[in-house]
């Protein structure tokens, strides 16, 4: 199936030379709207490999340096044309095109946060069946229990001056708790690892594994 | 596996140093950025379905590898 390959959506300001591709394909510039897209002809979906996928990741990395704002596409997002790229992104991309301007002058760095199994009694307990309400209230209420995580307060109470926007998101897979990301403007990476390097005895007994910077990619929606 | 990187002279270099494990790779270009609703993109759906325990081998590869500080 040959079709476009599309890497990311960038700054229409961007005039680097783009290289080429997963598949070798030379990379260009299209125009959807008032966005500019990055993309690359290939003849058919690369096969999902730890290399097609660090390839992938590589090139949306060049482009990042090459941009002062990027939102990464998934991994095998590919289409027949520009123009059903067009049409695909037509309705929504005003809020694309803010999730864009919000990443400006910023990479991503990501947190995983991880919590020991603790007493029940340490920790908010579940709402219970016999607390009422229906199935919905019941969730939104864990929810919001899972929200108050003691370790995410100190997170933030300790980053908020090096972030610019987080987005979370809760597992119910223990010890891993949460994972935290958090973007941060490029002057700000420094201050920001120095940060995270002191949470540790803050956090304790929880702890927190810090990776990046990576390009933005849990920032591509708004919230 | 926590990445704690060098201390670097320029904003470009922080960014093409990082250096991830596959599985963070995975949880990033797999799991996360813009998705396209389409026919096209419904070729590879499977990925969801592959992927929608990732936190599950976050938390594995955690308990295997023992605790982040120690390593």
């Amino acid at each position: 199936m040959t079709g476009l390959y599309v890497y990311a959506l960038v700054d229409s300001s961007l005039d680097a030379k783009l290289g080429t591709g997963i598949a070798g394909e030379r990379l260009r510039l299209l125009t959807v709207g008032s966005a500019t897209a990055v993309a690359g002809k290939m003849a058919q979906l690369p096969s999902i490999s730890p290399h097609s996928l660090r390839a992938h990741d590589e090139i949306i990395r060049r482009v990042a340096l090459a941009s002062d704002a990027i939102l990464p596409f998934r991994f095998g997002t590919m289409l027949a044309t520009a123009k059903d790229l067009a049409e695909a992104l037509s309705p929504r991309l005003g809020i694309l095109l803010a999730a864009l301007e919000r990443t400006r002058g910023c990479d991503q760095m990501t947190l995983r946060l991880y919590a020991p199994a603790t007493p029940e009694s340490t920790r908010p307990a579940r709402p219970a069946l016999r607390d009422g309400g229906g199935r919905g209230t019941r969730w939104l209420r864990h929810r919001s229990t899972a929200y108050s995580l003691p370790e995410l307060a100190v997170l933030r109470e300790a980053l908020s001056r090096c972030v610019h926007a987080e987005a979370l998101e809760l597992h119910d897979t223990p010890p891993l708790v949460a994972s935290v990301f958090h973007l941060v403007r490029r002057s700000r990476l420094g201050d920001y690892g120095a940060e995270v390097a002191k949470l540790e005895p803050r956090l304790a007994p929880a702890s927190v594994v810090a990776t990046g910077p990576w390009p933005p990619y849990a920032f591509t929606e708004l919230e | 596996m926590i990445r704690r990187r060098p201390k670097a002279s320029r904003d470009e270099d922080l960014l093409a140093q990082a250096d991830a494990s596959l599985l963070e790779l995975v949880d990033h270009v797999l799991n996360r950025g813009v998705v396209v609703t389409g026919d096209v993109v419904l070729g590879i759906a499977d990925v969801d379905l592959v992927y929608v325990r990732l936190s599950a081998l976050l938390c594995a590869a955690d308990r295997v590898l023992g605790p982040p500080r120690n390593r």
